[in-house]
Formats: C-alpha cells, structure tokens, sequence
C-alpha cells in the first residue's frame, strides 16, 4: 500500500491464486472443452444454465459470507463496523460470481440441447 | 435450427461459445502480464551488486532486472530460505504455522540475476568492491545495501536467543521456531498467570508495532481463556510513549487502559535471569528488577558489522551510534558514495524498517538508481511510509499507516485507522502475504 499504483490490486490477486494456479488453469481449461462440446453439440440451453449457474452463484456467496470470517480465523463477532460488512458482503459476492461463472460451462453442458 | 454455426431464440451461438472461451482463458492466463511496471528501459553494461537477498534485496533484483537492459546484475547472501517476517506475530499469537511464512529464496530470485551464496564480509565502496566472507572479491559500479540489521540478544546481560521458549522467555522476532516457541510460552503463561512483561528496547527496531501485537495477543488470549484475572500485564516503554506516532500512542494508550495493561515508561530492559525469572529494567530512578512468569524480549538491533565497519556507516549524527547506513532519507542514495544506494532495516533514516516501508522504498531505489545510471539526478522521493496492521485481537486489527512527520496517512480512506476491526485484520491474514510476494517480484 502507500501510494499504491492503481493496477497493484491485480497483482495481489495474482499472488493470491498463484499457488493454485495450475488448478486453476486446469478449471478454465475444462470450461474451454466444456463450452466447446456444448458449442458443437447444437442449441445449448443457454438461458437454464445461466439460472442454474446463479442459484449456484448465490448459495456459494451465502456459505462464503458465513464462513469467511471463519476462514480468517475471525468470528461474525469481530465484525463491528460498516465497512467490515460491506467488505463481506462483497467478498461473498465475487466468490459467487466466480464460482457461478466457473460453473455455467458444466452446468450448460448438463443442462443438455434445446429440442425442435 | 440451421447448421451454420448460430443459433436463433434463447440458444447461444458456438461461435460465441468459442470466443467467450479464448477471451477467459487468455484474460485469466495473462492479465497481471500485460501492465508490466517495470519494463527494460534503459540499456547499460553496468555491474550492480545487491547485498543481501531479504525483501529489499530481492525486490530490487526483480526490478533492476526489467528496468535495466544489460546489466550485470549480481545478488550476494548466503540465505536459501525467506522467511516472511510480518507472518512472525501471527506465529506467536497462535494462528499461523510456521512453515507458512518460509519459502525458498530461489522463488523470487528472477531470471538473470547472478546469485553469489556467500555473505558480504567487507564493503570497500573507495575501491567499488565488496568482499565476501568465502574470500571472494566482487567490483560494481553499483551497490544496493540490502543486509536487513542483527538482533543483538547478547546485549541483554543473561539474554541469549537459545533461551526462547523456555524459563518463560518468549521473543518474536528471531524466526519462525523461535515465533512457535514464544506461542508456546504465551499459552503457558494463559494457563498459569502470573506477570506477563512485554516493551521494546530505544534505537531503531523492525516492526515497532510487533511488541504491542504481543502484548494485546496475549490479553486477548487470557481473556478468551476466561483467566484475565489471573494475570497482570506491564508494557516496559523505552521512552515517554508507546508508540512514536502521536495519535497512534493516544489510541493504543486508551485501549492499554480500557484492558487493565500498565504502561511503565522510561524502562530499559537490562538484564534478564532465567533461573530466577526476574528481568532488570534500567530506569530513570536506578534499576528496577520484577519477578515474571512470561518475559516479551525485544532485542536491541544494529546493522551487520561489515556495515559498521565500513565507510558506508553514517560517521556522526543520531545514526552514528550504531553505525547505520548513511544514505539520504529522501532518495535512498548514500550521503557520500553517489553511486551507493540503501534499502530496507539497515538504513540509518527516521523511520522505515518494515516490509512495508520496503515496498514504499523499492520503486524510489530502482528509478534514482536508474537516473544515476543516465547520469541523471535522483528524483524519486521515500515520504517514510510505514505500516503497521496493529493486531488488536484475533480477528481484529487497526491498519496504521504514517510518514516521515507522523502524519497518518491511511491508503484506504474508508477505513479509521484507530479503529479496531475485521476488515484489517483480514487483510493481514489474507492480503498481505500475496502483496509481500508481489513487492519482492517487483510488481507491485
């Protein structure tokens, strides 16, 4: 911090994953087939695996906002301020957008092919 | 449908399909890569040595490697392990492992750079030389000082760094066994009470906030234990205050009070005696000698001796007295030697021995010393920054950030930085150790 340049967050992110890159990568890899068997299959059912992938998204973002204060090996009891809950709530809501995303390609791909 | 590669109504197209996978794979693969801070810049034939491989070593090597184009970059310590030091307090409050915080110094050691595993015995900057201690000369056209500072546990009559961990001596800043062993006797301590002792020696130490980290750690897990009552903790300032900025010392005054913590100002720590568990404290009404149960010992800290014994010490002033590196406090180059520049703990400055202050001082380093190089002035300026997450508990903490005046001076300005909280706490348990990581990459 300290003058942090406005691209540092991304690096620290970066730093973040590093040591699950691989699986991480591999996750994205799949996603690429995954996505490219859907593709090739035909009339994909675009619209239900987006639904299906939020539900997953918002499940995700409620077990990550009960249990990442946990994972900090903090209680919901330390959380005293707005800015605690803010930043919370947000960091719940990206690991559900991620892993809502992470998971449409599996998710389209279960969903099967629209008919007619 | 019609077989042409689109699809008609609620579908998705597998053209889109196939576009939407390139563009995620290749953003996640390779979006840190494409702003690069620190691209070849400048072509030169220059020999840099880095002394020491610590975090400002290693994060000026990682930087003079892509701002300089031809350079002969050359790193000497014989360290093959890093240890994440900000990791230290979160061993010994109990919540980290230690092998989390150590990782081969050959992760961050980038490609290019000449790694001599020796330590420097000898600085000649009159000759443009350092010496190491296996014999071997090495010439530069430019030095980076980066040897961190000593711990000088022996200057504590009975004091000696094997004693951590045992006759109810903890000290966390002697590595990560030593961090484990402080945990261990902090619990003994919350098992038995009695007097927990914690301060801090006068002079320049790393961290100034780790023994505060201490001492509310371990209030904090006596009360968690339900055994507060059983104990009585002093806090041994070395001067009039807690802390050496103002409204910080105000805060952590307040919060001393509030928790039934006794500050004893003006106290030195002397003397220690294991068998007997007593410390002696040097004060302004003669010695004063207390029997504990748990003793916090914070080292008094020097520089290296090749460092003292050199040209390279500041030779008189208030950073004389242990012979710190004489560089400017603004621009990081040596007051007297133009083509020296210093970095990190050993530096003879005001304030500035965190690793934070390191990421502060890595980029001012890396651009005056290519400015020099271009024959150029230094413009790059160091302001002091300085931060301390200020552990208040587990699972809480206050992000203090201030300058050379004491100004502080917050990077996220919806955060009260006397104002202890989650969010904090939850940078230094996740956030800090990946931005650690990309500082001494030089990234960041």
């Amino acid at each position: 911090m300290g003058n942090m340049p406005i691209y540092a967050p991304l690096f620290v992110i970066f730093e973040m994953f590093r040591p699950v890159l691989p699986w991480l990568v591999a996750v994205v890899v799949i996603d690429a087939l995954l996505l490219a068997v859907a593709a090739l299959r035909g009339a994909p059912r675009g619209r239900r695996a987006t639904g299906v992938s939020i539900v997953i998204g918002i499940v995700v973002a409620v077990i990550a906002a009960l249990r990442l204060p946990a994972f900090t090996h903090a209680g919901l009891g330390d959380l005293v301020t707005v800015m605690d809950f803010v930043m919370l709530a947000l960091a719940a809501l990206g690991t559900g957008v991620a892993v809502g995303i992470l998971a449409f390609p599996l998710v389209l791909v279960l969903s099967g092919t629209r008919r007619g | 449908m019609a077989d042409n590669g689109y699809e008609t109504g609620r579908g998705l197209s597998r053209r889109r399909f196939l576009k939407l996978a390139g563009v995620a794979a290749m953003g996640a693969a390779g979006a840190p890569w494409l702003i690069d801070p620190a691209r070849a810049q400048v072509r030169t034939s220059a020999r840099v040595v880095i002394a020491g491989a610590g975090a400002g070593g290693l994060a000026m090597a990682s930087r003079l490697s892509r701002l300089l184009d031809g350079a002969r970059i050359t790193i000497v310590d014989s360290r093959e392990i890093h240890w994440y030091q900000p990791g230290f307090t979160l061993i010994a409050g109990g919540v980290w492992a230690p092998d989390r915080v150590t990782t081969p110094n050959s992760a961050f050691m980038p490609g290019g750079v000449e790694w001599i595993k020796a330590d420097i015995a000898e600085f000649d900057p009159d000759g443009n030389r350092v010496v190491t201690d296996q014999g071997q000369t090495v010439r530069y056209d430019y030095l980076v000082v980066a040897t961190g500072l000593e711990l000088d546990y022996g200057d504590i009559e009975g004091m000696e760094r094997s004693l951590i961990g045992q006759h109810g001596i903890g000290s966390v800043y002697a590595g990560p066994q030593h961090a484990a062993a402080t945990w261990a006797t902090m619990q003994a301590f919350v098992e038995g009470g009695g007097l927990g002792i914690f301060g801090r020696p006068p002079g320049g130490i790393k961290c100034a906030g780790a023994p505060l980290k201490m001492t509310l750690l371990t209030d904090y897990h006596l009360r968690e234990a339900g055994r507060r009552g059983r104990a009585e903790l002093i806090y041994a300032a070395h001067n009039d205050a807690l802390f050496g900025v103002a409204p910080v010392n105000e805060r952590v005054t307040e919060m001393f009070g509030s928790r039934g913590i006794e500050p004893q100002y003006s106290h030195v720590l002397k003397a220690v005696d294991p068998g007997r568990r007593t410390a002696t404290f040097d004060t302004p009404d003669g010695d004063a000698t207390l029997d504990y149960d748990f003793l916090h010992v914070v080292p008094p800290m020097s520089p290296p001796d090749p460092v003292t014994n050199s040209a390279l010490a500041w030779q008189e002033g208030p950073f004389s007295d242990k012979g710190w590196l004489e560089v400017d406090q603004y621009t990081m180059r040596h007051r007297r030697y133009p083509n020296v520049f210093g970095i990190g703990d050993v530096n003879g400055i005001p304030k500035g021995k965190t690793a934070a202050s390191v990421k502060a001082q890595a980029p001012v380093v890396a651009g005056n010393l290519v400015r020099v190089i271009e024959d150029r002035e230094p413009t790059h300026r160091y302001n002091g920054y300085t931060s301390c997450p200020l552990v208040t508990a587990v699972g809480q903490a206050m992000l203090v950030e201030f300058d050379y005046e004491g100004n502080l001076i917050p990077s996220f300005p919806f955060l009260d930085p006397l104002e202890p909280s989650w969010v904090p706490w939850m940078m230094e348990e996740l956030m800090l150790r990946p931005a650690y990581d990309a500082v001494l990459r030089g990234r960041i």
